[in-house]
C-alpha cells in the first residue's frame, strides 16, 4: 500500500470514529495505538510516519473534537527516542528556561498544562537542558483544574519536591517545539476545514428571501474568502511537511482561522452562536488552538527578525530552494 | 515535456537569470521596478532572453522552445521578476498565446507564430476586453464575418496593454451570434500593421502610456489565423486563464517593496512590530510561491487548474496590496515619488486586483464551483 492510500485508509477510519459520537472516543484511539503513530515499532510505537499522525490530528481536528493527541503524541515520541514507553496518558509543556532542579526533585508552579488532570505523566522541555519526566500521580503533585475556551484543560500543576527523571538522549527543545507547531498547524487546518463544510453546507440549506443563501452574492463571494484561505493553509501545511517551514504553516494556519472563523459566524447568523449548534465546537478550538504553545505574532516576529537579518537575497533563497522543485 | 528537470536545473536557470539581470543593472541598461512585466519594455532584454532560451521555456524544441517543464519555467520568471527586470515585451506572448497556440492551432499557425514568439520577433497584446465585455468577458462584440479564404473583423477593444509595440494581436471575438453568449466565440491571431488596425493611447493615473484601444475596421484575417476550432473559443480562453493567473507575476508585482520593506526593517534594530508585519508577509510570500509551484506542476501534468489559479491570484494580489501598504509603518512612505519603488508600486496598485480577472470576480468564481462540489 502506498503512502497515499495508507493515509486515505486511516483518514477514514479517524473520520468514522469521529462521526461516531462516542464518549469513548479517546479510548478506541488509544486501543488503537493511533496517538503513538509515527513511533517506531522496536520503540514500541505502532510505525507510521509523522505524515500518518498529521493525518489523523487533521481529521479529529475537523470534527470539532478535543483529545489530547497533540501531547499524548508528542510526549511519547520524546520519550520513546531515550527509553521506553509506558501505559497512561503522557502530556507535554515547553517551558522558556531551564527550571531549577535540586537534587532531582523540582519546585514549581506551571500554568496552562495541557489535559494533566487526565494525565498519568508529565515531560518538561526547557532550552538547553534534556527533557524532564514527572510522575504526575505523585503525592507532591496538586493539580488545579483550568480550561480553555474550548473547554480543554489547561491544568496548573503546582510541583513541591516532585521527584523528576531527566530524558537523556532525547530531541531537543527547539525539535520539540517545531512538532508541536506542525500538530498544532494540522489541527486548526482540520477545525478550519470543518468550519468550512458546515458553513457552506447551512448556507446551500438556509433559505432566506426565498432562496437558500448562497444565492446572495455577498454571501457567496465570502464562502469563497474561506475556501481561498483554505487553499492558503492546505499548502503551507504541505510545504511544512515537505521541507520544514513549520513557522510558515503557523503563522498561515493561524492566519486563515482568524478569517474562516469570523466568516463562519457571520454566515450562519445567530444559529451559530447557539451551544446546540456545532460550529462554535470548532470556532472556539481555532480561536484557542491559532496560538497555542507559541502565539501567531511571536512566530511572525521571529520570522521577520530573520528575515531581516537574512536581507532580501536570504529570504529570497529560503523561499525559492531547489528542494521543492527536484 | 521533453525531459524531466533533475533537481539542480532550477538552482542553474536560477543562477543564469541572477547573472544576467546583474549584469545589465550593473551596466545601466534597466532600472528595477515594479510592476515591470506591464511596465517595462525592452525588445532588446526580450531577444537576449530568447537567445539564451530563457522565453519559450516550455515549448517543443521543433518550434524554437527549450522543451522544459512549467516549474523550470517559474523558477525563470520569478528570478526576472524579483529583479524587476524589463520583460513585457515577450511577457504575454510567452506566458499564454505560445501555449494557447500550441494546444489549439493548426500545425502551419504553430510554425509561422511560436518560432517567432520563441525568438522574441512577434510581440503580442491581448485583445480581449472591450468597453462593454470587462470583467463579463463572454459579451464581446467584436465581430469576425466569415469572407472568401478568411475573415473580415470590425470591433473595438480597450486596455490593452502594449498594443503600441505590439507586432500581433491575440483577439477574442464573436462568429455567431446565438441565444448563448458564450457560444459562437473564436479566437484569431491578427498582424497589428494589417489595413483598417488602429490604436489609440490611454494614458494612467501615473502618467505613463501602457494601455491602449484598438479599432479593427474590416480587417481581414486569413483562415489559417484561427485558433482551434471556431465558435469554440470560450472553453479555450477558460484554459488560457490559469497560464494567465497561475503565474508569479501575481504576487511579486509589488516586490521592490518588499527588497526595501526588508532592508529598513534590518536599518530599525529592534522594532518588534515591524518584524512581526515583515514575518507575516514572509509567511505569505513563501505560501503564494508554493502555490505558483502546485500550478506549475499540474500543467506539466496536462492540467488547466482554473480553479486553484485563481485563488492564487486573489490571494497574491492581497498580498501585493499588503506589502506597499506594510511600507507605510515605516518613514519610506513619505513624499512618494513617481520614481521610487513605493511611488511606482502604489500607482501601479490599482490595476493589480483588476486585471486579468477582477477580485470579485474571482471571487464569484470560485463560489460557484463551491456551490457546485
Amino acid at each position: 500500500m502506498s503512502r497515499s492510500q495508507f493515509a486515505e485508509e486511516l483518514r477514514s477510519l479517524v473520520d468514522g470514529l469521529a462521526a461516531a459520537g462516542s464518549p469513548d472516543l479517546w479510548d478506541s484511539l488509544v486501543d488503537l495505538d493511533l496517538p503513538r503513530i509515527g513511533i517506531d515499532e522496536e520503540r514500541g510505537g505502532p510505525g507510521g510516519s509523522l505524515y500518518d499522525l498529521l493525518v489523523v490530528v487533521e481529521s479529529l481536528a475537523g470534527h470539532g473534537i478535543g483529545v489530547p493527541i497533540v501531547e499524548a503524541s508528542t510526549a511519547d515520541w520524546v520519550v520513546s527516542r531515550a527509553g521506553d514507553l509506558a501505559d497512561g496518558l503522557a502530556t507535554v509543556v515547553l517551558l522558556d528556561e531551564a527550571p531549577d532542579v535540586a537534587s532531582g526533585t523540582l519546585t514549581a508552579e506551571l500554568t496552562s498544562v495541557p489535559w494533566a488532570r487526565d494525565a498519568a505523566r508529565l515531560v518538561l522541555c526547557a532550552p538547553g537542558v534534556a527533557p524532564l519526566q514527572v510522575d504526575l500521580g505523585d503525592v507532591s503533585v496538586t493539580v488545579r483544574n483550568v480550561d480553555n475556551i474550548a473547554g480543554e484543560p489547561r491544568d496548573t500543576v503546582v510541583l513541591t519536591a516532585t521527584p523528576v527523571t531527566s530524558v537523556e538522549g532525547a530531541p531537543a527543545y527547539a525539535e520539540v517545539r517545531e512538532r508541536l507547531a506542525l500538530l498544532w498547524s494540522a489541527a486548526v487546518l482540520g477545525a478550519a476545514h470543518g468550519a468550512y463544510r458546515l458553513t457552506r453546507t447551512y448556507v446551500s440549506e438556509r433559505e432566506q428571501f426565498g432562496a437558500p443563501l448562497l444565492k446572495i452574492p455577498a454571501v457567496a463571494g465570502n464562502l469563497a474568502r474561506m475556501r481561498v484561505q483554505l487553499v492558503q493553509a492546505d499548502a503551507a501545511l504541505a510545504l511544512a511537511r515537505e521541507g520544514g517551514a513549520v513557522d510558515i504553516a503557523r503563522i498561515t494556519t493561524a492566519a486563515a482561522a482568524t478569517e474562516i472563523a469570523q466568516i463562519a459566524h457571520q454566515l450562519h447568523g445567530a444559529m451559530g452562536i447557539t451551544e446546540e449548534y456545532p460550529l462554535h465546537r470548532l470556532t472556539r478550538r481555532l480561536w484557542s488552538w491559532r496560538d497555542a504553545v507559541a502565539s501567531e505574532r511571536r512566530w511572525a516576529e521571529s520570522l521577520g527578525r530573520r528575515a531581516a537579518d537574512a536581507g532580501e537575497s536570504g529570504v529570497w533563497t529560503r523561499i525559492t530552494a531547489t528542494h521543492t522543485e527536484g | 515535456m521533453d525531459h524531466t528537470p533533475g533537481p539542480d536545473s532550477c538552482a542553474e536557470l536560477r543562477a543564469q537569470v541572477r547573472e544576467l539581470t546583474a549584469e545589465w543593472r550593473d551596466a545601466g541598461r534597466y532600472t528595477p521596478r515594479s510592476d515591470s512585466w506591464l511596465r517595462s519594455f525592452d525588445l532588446e532584454f526580450s531577444k537576449e532572453l530568447a537567445a539564451r532560451g530563457l522565453i519559450a521555456m516550455t515549448y517543443p524544441k521543433e518550434f524554437g522552445g527549450a522543451g522544459r517543464t512549467n516549474v523550470e519555467r517559474l523558477a525563470v520568471t520569478e528570478e526576472l521578476l524579483r529583479a524587476g527586470a524589463p520583460v513585457a515585451a515577450h511577457w504575454i506572448g510567452d506566458r499564454q498565446i505560445g501555449p494557447a497556440i500550441l494546444r489549439h492551432g493548426t500545425r502551419q499557425l504553430q510554425e509561422e507564430i511560436v518560432p517567432r514568439i520563441a525568438s522574441g520577433e512577434a510581440v503580442f497584446c491581448l485583445g480581449m476586453s472591450e468597453p462593454e465585455a470587462g470583467s463579463d468577458l463572454a459579451s464581446v462584440r467584436t465581430s469576425a464575418e466569415p469572407v472568401d479564404g478568411g475573415w473580415l473583423v470590425n470591433g473595438h477593444k480597450i486596455w490593452t496593454t502594449q498594443a503600441h509595440h505590439a507586432t500581433h494581436a491575440y483577439l477574442l471575438a464573436r462568429t455567431l451570434r446565438g441565444e448563448r453568449k458564450h457560444e459562437g466565440l473564436t479566437e484569431f491571431v491578427v498582424d497589428m500593421d494589417a489595413e483598417g488596425v488602429s490604436v489609440t493611447p490611454i494614458v494612467d493615473l501615473a502618467g505613463e502610456h501602457h494601455f491602449n484601444e484598438v479599432r479593427f475596421e474590416n480587417v481581414f484575417v486569413p483562415a489559417h489565423r484561427v485558433i482551434g476550432e471556431v465558435g469554440k473559443g470560450w472553453k479555450q480562453v477558460v484554459e488560457q486563464l490559469s497560464f494567465e493567473r497561475g503565474g508569479a507575476e501575481r504576487s511579486l508585482s509589488s516586490y521592490p517593496v518588499l527588497i526595501e520593506l526588508i532592508t529598513e526593517t534590518a536599518r530599525q534594530g529592534d522594532d518588534r512590530e515591524l518584524h512581526a508585519l515583515l514575518g507575516s508577509l514572509v509567511a505569505r510570500l513563501a505560501v503564494l510561491r508554493r502555490l505558483c509551484f502546485e500550478v506549475a506542476r499540474a500543467m506539466d501534468a496536462g492540467e488547466a487548474p482554473v480553479q486553484q489559479a485563481a485563488a492564487l491570484k486573489y490571494l497574491g494580489n492581497a498580498f501585493e496590496h499588503d506589502v506597499i501598504e506594510a511600507l507605510r509603518r515605516t518613514d519610506l512612505c513619505q513624499e512618494p515619488s513617481f520614481d521610487g519603488a513605493f511611488g511606482q508600486a502604489l500607482l501601479a496598485s490599482p490595476a493589480f486586483s483588476l486585471r486579468g480577472g477582477a477580485a470579485e470576480v474571482l471571487l464569484s468564481l470560485i463560489a460557484r464551483q463551491e456551490a457546485r462540489s
